[in-house]
């Protein structure tokens, strides 16, 4: 009685089942077809009608490199019907991957969209899981895109280049050079390039605005062809430029001819170029002044050191240039680009040194003293340069002679005003002398261990290879800051001092595993780190989010801490 | 009433109903072994996790008493859910009936099959090939 009831039951259900051996193979059962839209990735799968697919079993992820991304979740799936108590899909399925979404999961590189899916027939079979890929190459196009992603200075300038067309990379580097003209980065300049007007018209002879336009020229002109150098040997090597400019022995002879240079200042004695090649200047430019090559030599020099002085502060946009001709290894087009970005750079200096000649008061005796203010300007321009490679209290001290020394100085004139002045500068040195006492720590801050209220300063832990920091990104659970850093950088201790010491940061960065590189050595590791991340030196931070390089934060330069807090509060 | 008496039944059918002796050795080994046996065929089952169709051959038809003492008298009986190298499977569930030399016997019996139509299968496999 019991095996007739479960017969019929069974009878029942088999009537569900189509009986017979005519099952479909499976690229009968399911026909898929994957295309490339505009703006996704489309996958049809068309089920024969005996056929159903489950629910549960559709996956779709993205691999990329070496890791995969499950993404069903981010998708959007017509609704399951249900058979069997299960939920199953029957008929055509399109299933949409927006293009938008896989650049920003693989950072735009070149992906495989994989469609996972597993189903059976009405008849009573099942087939085995099935995937389906397709090759997703990151399109360069997309930047049009308005979604489009978000990248940090430097990536936005190695994309332009990448771009190709040579008229527009140069009207581009002429355009970025006009735009940082407008930065702080060129004002170290502007009282450079004055002093050299003014000691050039110290001789007694007029200053006309021709004259100093003249100077201009040749000051930019020579900086222009320092950057144009720098473009060309990152073409032609891929170097690793910035840590060069910053090699002990560069920073020693170059602050050795600031020194050279503040004591022409102070009237020992005047850089010229030969007398033969002064004629031949002379006589090729401005003929009615006999004596307008006087110095030529000293104002070139000062222009291509003004160059490799600023150079920290125009990285950004540097780096992306040289990131991409260190890249292609054009040399011609990478000069090129930097001699038109340092000539869009130059061109307002061109107008204050016009300016500077046509407006400059009558030449007398206080032009000597002028001239003696620019020599101490560039012997602190000196001091900037050894602190990067020097112990910090010798900095110190170097500082607290210079203000102490000019201080007795101006005392020793006599005159009210420069009493007062002599005050100050004596007081200032004072201060420095105190900082070497009390050993601080910070060049712009003297008095840090005088006054309490000690700043917090961020744990960091060092990073040596690349496969260290792989294996800390890969265990990582953490979001992760990376920061470069060297003993030399003066930037990454403004960073240390003024954004990481800051409250608000610190309290934001409290759940990041914290790693830093000393690229103080620029061992070879450190050059592979730097590589890595396309760096040209520190300071660089890269982030990291759930083990992904976050590439729109990436911070390089400085940043206070509400530009900093601004830039990664955009992940975080 | 009738619904609680079924399901009862159904129940109870269950907890009594006879049971395959699925080889505990590999299918090589299995087949192998059949010239010591006295059944002559190996009766071997693909399936699948999550396959339906499959739950439905060991939930409907393997448990009942009267398929798997015919099984278990005519047939060495061997399932396994890895792919199978030497015979091809593309969905589930497959069941091919192999003689000693490994050989196939007859078409093999793909996807599910209710009752009445799998004993007449294995009937008529039996029948065919076992003398």
């Amino acid at each position: 009685m019991i095996y007739k009831r479960l017969l019929i039951i069974l009878l029942l259900l088999s009537s569900m089942l189509n009986a017979g051996n005519s099952f479909l193979m499976p690229d009968q059962a399911f026909k898929t077809n994957i295309e490339t839209t505009k703006e996704n990735v489309e996958f049809t799968l068309t089920l024969d009608e005996s056929i159903y697919i489950y629910d549960e079993q559709l996956e779709i992820s993205i691999a990329y490199g070496k890791e995969s991304t499950e993404i069903t979740d981010k998708l959007v799936f017509p609704i399951p019907e249900i058979y069997h108590e299960t939920n199953v899909h029957f008929g055509t399925l399109t299933i949409k991957v927006p293009k938008i979404l896989i650049q920003q999961i693989t950072n735009n590189s070149d992906a495989v969209v994989e469609f996972n899916f597993q189903g059976c027939s009405k008849a009573g079979l099942c087939y085995q899981p099935m995937t389906k890929t397709i090759e997703y190459k990151s399109e360069k196009i997309a930047v049009a895109q308005p979604a489009k992603e978000k990248k940090s200075e430097s990536g936005t300038i190695a994309d332009t280049l990448a771009s190709g067309d040579v008229a527009l990379i140069l009207i581009t580097f002429f355009g970025f050079g006009l735009l940082l003209a407008l930065t702080p980065c060129v004002f170290p300049m502007i009282p450079i390039l004055s002093s050299i007007i003014v000691s050039h018209s110290g001789g007694g002879k007029d200053m006309t605005a021709k004259r100093g336009l003249y100077l201009s020229i040749i000051y930019v002109l020579a900086m222009s062809v320092a950057y144009t150098i720098a473009g060309v040997i990152a073409g032609l090597f891929g170097a690793n430029l910035q840590a060069a400019l910053q090699n002990p022995i560069v920073l020693v002879i170059f602050s050795g001819v600031f020194v050279a240079l503040a004591f022409s200042m102070f009237g020992y004695y005047e850089l010229s170029l030969p007398s033969t090649w002064q004629t031949k200047i002379d006589k090729l430019t401005l003929k009615e002044d006999e004596e307008s090559g006087h110095g030529v030599l000293g104002v070139a020099i000062m222009g291509f050191l003004s160059a490799l002085i600023v150079g920290p502060c125009v990285a950004p946009p540097l780096a992306g240039a040289l990131v991409y001709i260190g890249g292609t290894g054009d040399a011609l087009l990478g000069g090129a680009a930097l001699f038109v970005m340092s000539i869009g750079m130059g061109l307002p200096l061109l107008l204050v040194g016009a300016g500077a000649g046509k407006y400059m008061p009558k030449p007398g005796g206080w032009m000597d003293n002028v001239s003696k203010v620019f020599g101490v300007v560039m012997l602190g321009v000196a001091i900037w340069m050894l602190e990067r490679i020097i112990p910090i209290g010798f900095t110190f001290i170097l500082w607290s002679l210079l203000f102490f020394g000019s201080g007795l100085y101006l005392f020793r004139l006599g005159n009210y005003i420069s009493k007062v002045i002599a005050s100050l500068l004596l007081i200032i040195g004072i201060i420095f002398g105190i900082g070497v006492a009390t050993k601080a720590t910070n060049i712009l801050d003297p008095l840090e261990n005088v006054f309490g209220d000690k700043k917090t300063h961020l744990e960091f832990k060092r990073v040596h290879t690349v496969k260290e920091l792989d294996d800390i990104i890969s265990n990582s659970t953490k979001p992760i800051m990376l920061d470069f850093y060297a003993d030399w950088c003066i930037s990454c201790k403004e960073l240390e001092h003024n954004t990481f010491s800051n409250k608000e940061v610190q309290n934001k960065l409290k759940d990041f595993i914290l790693l830093q590189v000393d690229t103080t050595a620029n061992s070879d590791d450190d050059k592979a780190l730097l590589k890595r991340f396309n760096l040209f030196g520190p300071p660089g931070i890269i982030f990291w989010k759930n083990k992904k390089e976050l590439k729109n934060i990436t911070i390089i330069g400085y940043k206070d801490p509400k530009e900093f807090l601004n830039i990664i509060g955009k992940e975080f | 009433m009738f619904k609680l008496f079924l399901v009862s039944t159904l129940f109870i059918s269950s907890i009594y109903a006879g049971s395959i002796n699925w080889s505990k050795e590999n299918l090589d080994d299995t087949i192998e072994k059949l010239s010591d046996k006295k059944q002559k065929i190996v009766m071997a089952y693909f399936w699948l996790e999550g396959c339906n169709a499959c739950e439905y051959m060991s939930d409907r038809v393997f448990n009942d008493d009267e398929v798997s003492e015919y099984i278990n008298k005519n047939f060495i009986s061997f399932k396994t859910n890895k792919i199978p190298m030497d015979y091809p499977v593309f969905a589930y569930p497959t069941i091919y009936f192999i003689d000693e030399d490994g050989n196939e016997l007859g078409d093999p019996i793909m996807g599910a099959k209710n009752l009445d139509e799998f004993m007449f299968t294995i009937e008529e496999i039996k029948e065919k090939f076992s003398n």
